[in-house]
């Protein structure tokens, strides 16, 4: 029953060479591992950050769906004339693609204070890192099924095939899940030392939506070449397409998930080794 | 069998902040800089650091419970999180066997809008504990804190001595091995706080090794056998309780005189 923990700090002079070859510790992975020992932890405490932002309002998270609604019909409406397509087609185009985006974008920019913002939490009880991750992705998870309001309105209204393609979303879930883990750890890692990347980050995420085939169809740009490296070098643009076919009743290309499939295992890779060399020093970050 | 061991921990705070230039030139005066409060130095990569804790070496076993004491910024709060695995030494080695509960934040997770009920699963977790383990509390905290019915209202609803009831509760109603106080407990009423301390004994009576750090002569005197004075981030003493606050007495008398 005895849990015996050993702690050396000798190897922490070595910090600082960030590009030297390392390996990935297990105190690193350990603290990963977590995240399934204490899944009960997670998700009572995403839901509960749910709940307390939109405590005492009577719609609750339904709030996003509604102003995401409100932007989607006015832009819908604009878009659809500038690009000359038609509404019917153009609105579950552009509603698929914001569901799609924004779990995505609020992932990256909450995550920039996930560390900062648990100071309070982090010292003063002995917390697994990625467990706090865990639980901010559980909470963008919770707010994407609340999105799904929006996906059942536009099945309704206009001709949107349901079939067997839009089971695929799965698949997009566990995208969402693999990949936002490290986007997240990493993201709260670097901003938990480097305090300038959140406003970094917030006009750089502007900039990607509009880069980013979402408002527009990937096709429309196929024949230029800075158009290709929108869309196809783009990782946003995988990284959305798993979930945007499936709501449109279409498989995605085979590699958008070789895309999602290879970021998710290097972009692992990487962030463990940064988080192996540096997950001591972020307490003394805060 | 719960034990304890730190082999010259070192910890050192680094300096973040774009000013941190203005501190190079107070490093290594022959005078010091303030009496309380580690040194500041410069380390290996020319960084400006704080020194909390200066080559601690501790050996707790079994059955201790010591009481940590010393003036402000003595490093008693640093050397309990250390403790308490939240900061890894810079330098130096620990080795901790058992079950570490930190109690320095015991309301940590309370949600207002929350019910009493709801709270003491979220309290609970954040202690450590499970979904089912707090559950199983809920009798044990029901007959505790007296709150009766008001346990199914938000806690917004509560006074302030009602939410220290229930925090209280729920905080000593774990099963630590090794116990780490910052400050003791805070209790409530008087009526309460005669059931208050005996709770907290039959706590401290659970656990294999409890650690108590505070400013307060008669806590320390009360709850340990045993004693470290912490001065600057280095053990100035250490022994039995009752010596260890002698010895702080006329220690502080003597910097007092000396000044």
């Amino acid at each position: 029953m005895a849990n015996i923990v050993h702690i050396s700090g000798n190897s922490m002079r070595k910090i600082g060479k960030m590009f030297a070859p390392t390996i990935i510790t297990d105190k690193a992975l350990a603290d990963v591992r977590e995240v399934f020992h204490r899944w009960e932890f997670w998700v009572r405490l995403g839901a509960v950050e749910v709940r307390r932002r939109y405590r005492r309002t009577y719609v609750g998270p339904f709030w996003v769906s509604i102003s995401m609604a409100i932007f989607i019909a006015a832009t819908g409406i604009v878009y659809s004339l500038l690009f000359q397509q038609e509404i019917k087609q153009y609105i579950p185009f552009l509603a698929s693609g914001m569901i799609a985006w924004t779990p995505i974008s609020s992932i990256m920019t909450e995550s920039c204070v996930t560390f900062v913002s648990a100071e309070g939490i982090l010292k003063q009880i002995p917390l697994p890192y990625t467990v706090l991750i865990a639980a901010s992705i559980w909470r963008n998870l919770i707010v994407f099924f609340h999105n799904f309001i929006i996906y059942c309105l536009v099945v309704l209204l206009f001709d949107v095939p349901v079939n067997a393609n839009t089971l695929l979303i799965v698949f997009g879930i566990l995208s969402y899940a693999i990949n936002g883990m490290w986007i997240a750890l990493l993201i709260a890692i670097v901003c938990a030392r480097y305090r300038d990347i959140q406003p970094l980050l917030v006009s750089a995420l502007q900039i990607l939506m509009f880069v980013t085939p979402i408002f527009w169809p990937a096709s429309m740009l196929e024949k230029n070449l800075l158009g290709k490296i929108c869309v196809w070098v783009n990782p946003f643009y995988h990284l959305t397409q798993v979930i945007r076919a499936p709501l449109l009743g279409e498989c995605p290309q085979w590699f958008v998930y070789v895309s999602v499939t290879l970021l998710a295992v290097f972009g692992w890779l990487f962030t463990l080794v940064l988080f192996s060399k540096v997950r001591q020093r972020i307490i003394y970050w805060l | 069998m719960a034990s304890i061991q730190l082999k010259d921990v070192t910890v050192d705070f680094p300096v973040y902040d774009k000013h941190k230039e203005l501190f190079i030139p107070l490093v290594n005066k022959i005078v010091p800089i303030s009496r309380t409060g580690g040194g500041i130095h410069v380390n290996s990569g020319g960084k400006a650091i704080v020194r909390a804790l200066a080559g601690i070496s501790l050996d707790i076993k079994d059955g201790d419970r010591f009481g940590l004491v010393g003036l402000n910024g003595a490093g008693k709060t640093t050397l309990l999180r250390v403790l308490a695995g939240i900061y890894e030494p810079s330098l130096g080695e620990i080795t901790i066997n058992g079950k570490v509960s930190p109690l320095f934040n015991i309301s940590l997770g309370m949600d207002l809008d929350d019910t009493g009920y709801e709270n003491i699963i979220n309290v609970g977790q954040f202690l450590g504990m499970g979904v089912k383990e707090a559950r199983s509390r809920i009798p044990e905290i029901e007959e505790f804190t007296e709150l009766g019915k008001f346990l199914s209202l938000p806690v917004r609803t509560y006074s302030s001595g009602m939410m220290v009831r229930l925090s209280f509760a729920i905080a000593t109603s774990i099963n630590p091995e090794i116990l780490l106080l910052d400050e003791g407990l805070g209790a409530g009423d008087m009526v309460f706080a005669e059931k208050a301390k005996k709770r907290v004994e039959e706590l401290i009576s659970r656990t294999s090794i409890m650690i108590l750090a505070s400013h307060s002569d008669a806590l320390v005197k009360q709850m340990c056998n045993k004693g470290i004075l912490l001065e600057k981030g280095r053990v100035l003493f250490q022994g039995d309780i009752d010596d260890v606050i002698k010895y702080y007495h006329e220690h502080i008398d003597s910097l007092a005189a000396a000044s």
